[in-house]
């Protein structure tokens, strides 16, 4: 977890800037859905927009003992403490420390607000229900129970993540997560 | 916590809070009402011992509650209130009696409302309850409502003028029929006013009455009076004499004429034995505002008065404790921006230029300080609240709880307008509310029992709530049979948690037992509690508000559980100390001292680390063993120090010290503690994180979960489930 912290602290100095998710209408279809899209280890993701708060660039955190290893600590954004999860690592995919694209997505979920730790992120897209496919069991390494579906657009796939799910755990004073 | 406003989501909070406001307020008026029926104990059924204006008050909560679900399109919510309402409507006019049993009723609505409430709150809709649930209940109701009642006696019988009787309302004609089944003189005071000037004098001859007796209705007067001029005839009931009325009319030029001789005070009791229960008036004390009976208005009036306080302008502000925390937030900032200017300008002092400059920019910054210190203390005062907003859920919760458990229990409440943080008196909530069903269900002796120990029939639980010092105690105390530490003990020794030959338990660790988790001495699981779940989440509970919670009992007498509760939770001072290269905040309320010790001075006594101070033993405690951290390389406890020495500090009270080792000590500072939010609260030791300013963001200890931690760790006890 200290190795966590580190590279945590790698853009101690970084600053603040919130990215604003600002984008321009083209006449929506009815059943188009508005994603953010983000890389982990090479693939990219998406999750929807309107659970999105903030993003901000990845700062110091306060590690928490007992928190499980896909939680490296807290942040406060502003007065406001959020919960920092390593996506990387609760998605079962390699962990690295984070490099200059890294950004925190402030984000949350029936009242809970977790900032997600990604590699980078790469924007708005949108989505028709034709580009929808269905999910296989296991996608791009990781379990298939966190992904809610698989987009294409353009020659690009981008996983669609089942937020609730990845953020439907609890942390017990022995530290064990469930 | 942070979930964004979404459309629809601030209309419904205010929607939420709104109701809430009007429920808890009915359980308040539903509870005095319940006291009213008592104390008019054996006197005839619904003859007036009960305030009437208090179930106009009632009746108008209902009336409100439907109009505000109605609005939102909460259909089952504004099912219940309609039905609530018309059974109130019937209560207060006079035509079903007010017993027992439809008191039950309507806790029961008020019950089954909250429930609805809640499921809007939970869910966005009504889940609270089922269709069926509400169909029959409202069954119930009409059945209730429909229970005619027989009247005695009627102001007609009593000789009342019929010209007044036919331009009375149902609501007055009823009024005027129980205070003649009451026994009381009716009157009339007639009284000319000047037209330009009449609302002023006639307030305050009304005002007058109104300490008298009861206004039941105001007429406009029958006989054409003088141009200018306007008369009134103001319909009185009252058991005071007639001479007394004069007395208390002096000055005003109203003319006092009987429209039924009242019976003399001194032959009443002989003459009127249909009045056993004398002047039918609640006993001052604690409910010395209800004491003066408010008059009741007429019934058109009451509608009015109902419309006009929906308008009208009290001088408070509804506001959501959100914006509260967010105005606090900002607030903390502004104190730490404070710091940041304050050492600009120690810099430029130091620097040596423009030193005009920098002195006027310091003193500008200390009048800042004074200033936000006291803009932060403000914006604490907004987030008090009065312990009765947690108090007044407990009236409910004894009498219903004493019921289930056929039990007769008196909760006596004092102190309930102590103030705390708004957010702690909500969570206070649960907790005391296990405290009392423990009281109830395992303290309080059934009625028999009782009156065979010689011990008042009816059981008591008083809750009292006073400050001491920087604290509020919150104490419950019941008169049952108190704890068995025996029992305690051999339940104990059955769950393995203590050896067979464990010494006699002493208080504490009796206390301790009983909070472990799942720990239970019944040996059947009751409707009410047994279930082993309680001791230790209200232990929790209370340690996450950074309170204490304590025991006393006595075989026999009763037992005393005390909460002791910091005024606020938004800002305490603390003490920022350093541990194996992380840092942490220490509530400075829990801090005793800060010691300085030699690695020598550390004893071991049964593997557990102690020190000597003054003569007792004091345990100690390392954060990295207690959190399992990982150390950062080459770290040493103490920091690296060329002589090994620590800093310990110590926390908690008396016989529950500790003593906290750590590196350094950072200072101190005031702190906004925050939540660590829904996903971490499970974790031990910790109450909550706290920012530094430059955004540093320290966990501030819970200094009573180590002390457990510290305390179950050195009692060796075996692991269980």
């Amino acid at each position: 977890m200290t190795a966590t912290r580190e590279w945590l602290d790698l853009e101690a100095e970084a600053r603040f800037t919130p990215v604003e998710l600002r984008e321009v209408q083209t006449a929506p279809a009815e059943e188009t859905r508005q994603l953010l899209a983000f890389t982990l280890a090479g693939e990219e993701y998406a999750i929807e927009i309107g659970s999105i708060e903030e993003i901000v660039r990845v700062r110091p955190v306060t590690e928490v003992p007992f928190a499980p290893p896909f939680c490296p600590g807290l942040v406060s954004l502003r007065g406001r403490i959020v919960t920092i999860i390593d996506l990387r690592v609760r998605l079962g995919l390699p962990a690295e420390a984070p490099g200059r694209g890294a950004r925190i997505i402030v984000s949350s979920d029936r009242g809970r607000t977790v900032g997600l730790l990604v590699d980078g992120v790469s924007g708005v897209i949108r989505l028709g229900p034709s580009d929808l496919e269905a999910t296989p069991v296991v996608v791009g390494g990781i379990d298939g129970e966190f992904v809610q579906g698989l987009g294409r657009i353009g020659g690009r796939l981008v996983i669609l993540l089942n937020l609730p799910r990845v953020l439907e755990f609890t942390i017990e004073g022995d530290g064990a997560a469930r | 916590m942070s979930d964004e406003p979404t459309p629809g989501a601030e209309p419904l909070r205010e929607f939420l809070s709104e109701s809430e406001e009007l429920i808890e307020k009915l359980g308040r008026d539903l509870i005095a009402l319940d006291q009213g029926l008592r104390r008019e104990g054996a006197g005839e059924a619904g003859a007036g011992g009960v305030d009437p204006e208090l179930l106009n008050d009632i009746f108008r909560g209902a009336h409100s509650l439907k109009g505000l679900s109605g609005m939102f399109g909460f259909k089952g919510l504004t099912t219940v209130s309609h039905n609530l309402e018309n059974l109130l409507d019937a209560l207060r006019l006079g035509r079903v009696a007010l017993d027992a049993q439809v008191l039950d009723l309507l806790f029961a609505g008020l019950d089954l409302l909250g429930r609805q409430v809640r499921g809007v709150g939970e869910g966005g809709s009504e889940e609270g309850a089922d269709l069926a649930e509400i169909e029959a209940f409202v069954a119930r109701l009409n059945e209730a409502a429909g229970r005619p009642r027989t009247a005695a006696t009627s102001a007609a019988a009593a000789g009342v003028d019929p010209a007044i009787l036919a331009v009375l309302t149902e609501f007055e004609e009823h009024r005027l029929d129980e205070n003649v089944r009451a026994g009381r003189g009716l009157y009339r005071a007639r009284a000319s006013f000047d037209l330009a000037t009449f609302d002023q004098g006639l307030a305050e001859l009304t005002g007058r009455l109104k300490k008298q007796g009861e206004v039941v209705t105001t007429l406009p007067g029958a006989a054409a009076a003088a141009p200018g001029r306007i008369e009134f005839d103001v319909v009185f009931a009252t058991d005071r004499a007639e001479a007394d009325l004069r007395a208390a009319l002096a000055g005003l030029e109203a003319e006092v004429s009987p429209l039924v001789a009242a019976p003399s005070p001194a032959g009443r009791a002989e003459e009127a034995p249909q009045v056993p229960v004398a002047p039918q008036r609640p006993a001052p004390g604690p409910d010395a505002d209800r004491a003066e009976p408010r008059p009741a208005a007429g019934a058109a009036q009451a509608a009015e008065e109902a419309e006009s306080s929906l308008r009208s302008a009290t001088q408070t502000v509804r506001v959501d404790i959100a914006k509260l925390d967010a105005l606090m937030t900002i607030v903390g900032e502004l104190v730490l921006d404070k710091t940041v200017i304050g050492g600009i300008a120690e810099e430029m002092r130091q620097a040596g230029g423009a030193p005009t400059l920098s002195g006027a920019l310091a003193k500008a910054t200390r009048s800042l300080g004074k200033k936000l210190a006291e803009l932060q203390e403000r914006v604490m005062e907004v987030r008090m609240v009065p312990l009765s907003q947690a108090f007044d859920k407990m009236a409910r919760t004894v009498r219903k709880l004493s019921r289930d458990a056929g039990k007769e229990v008196d909760l006596v409440i004092s102190g309930a307008d102590t103030k705390l943080d708004k957010l702690i008196v909500e969570e206070l909530v649960d907790p005391l509310m296990h405290i009392i069903r423990n009281a109830i269900d395992h303290g309080i002796e059934t009625t028999d029992e009782r009156v065979e120990l010689g011990k008042p029939a009816r059981g008591r639980i008083a809750l009292r709530a006073f400050q001491k010092g920087n604290h509020v105690v919150i104490e419950v105390e019941d008169d049952g049979q108190g704890i068995d530490f025996d029992r305690v003990r051999s339940v104990a020794v059955a769950r393995g948690l203590l050896e067979p030959d464990a010494p006699p338990l002493k208080p504490r660790e009796a206390f301790d037992l009983l909070c472990t988790p799942g720990f239970t001495t019944r040996d059947t699981v009751t409707e009410i509690s047994g279930r082993g779940v309680g001791m230790d989440a209200v232990r929790t509970a209370i340690s996450q508000l950074s309170g204490a919670l304590d025991l006393e009992t006595t075989r026999g007498a009763g037992t005393k559980m005390i909460i002791t509760l910091p005024m606020t939770l938004a800002i305490i001072q603390a003490l920022v100390v350093a541990t194996c290269g992380r840092t942490y905040a220490i509530p400075l309320s829990q801090v005793q001292e800060n010691l300085m010790i030699a690695p020598g001075d550390i004893r071991t006594v049964e593997r557990r680390e102690v020190i000597q101070l003054r003569e007792r033993t004091l345990p100690l405690a390392r954060l990295e063993r207690i959190f399992r951290l990982r150390p950062p390389d080459g770290w040493r406890p103490g920091g690296g120090r060329a002589d090994g020495s620590l800093y310990v500090v110590v926390v908690g009270m008396g016989e529950r010290s500790l003593g906290i080792v750590v590196d350094e000590l950072l200072g101190q500072q005031d702190v906004v503690i925050k939540s660590v939010g829904e996903l971490l609260r499970g974790v031990r030791g910790i109450a909550g994180a706290a920012d530094l300013g430059n955004q540093q963001t320290v966990l501030v200890l819970d200094v009573g979960s180590l002390t457990d931690e510290a305390i179950a760790l050195a009692a060796g006890r075996r692991e269980v489930g």
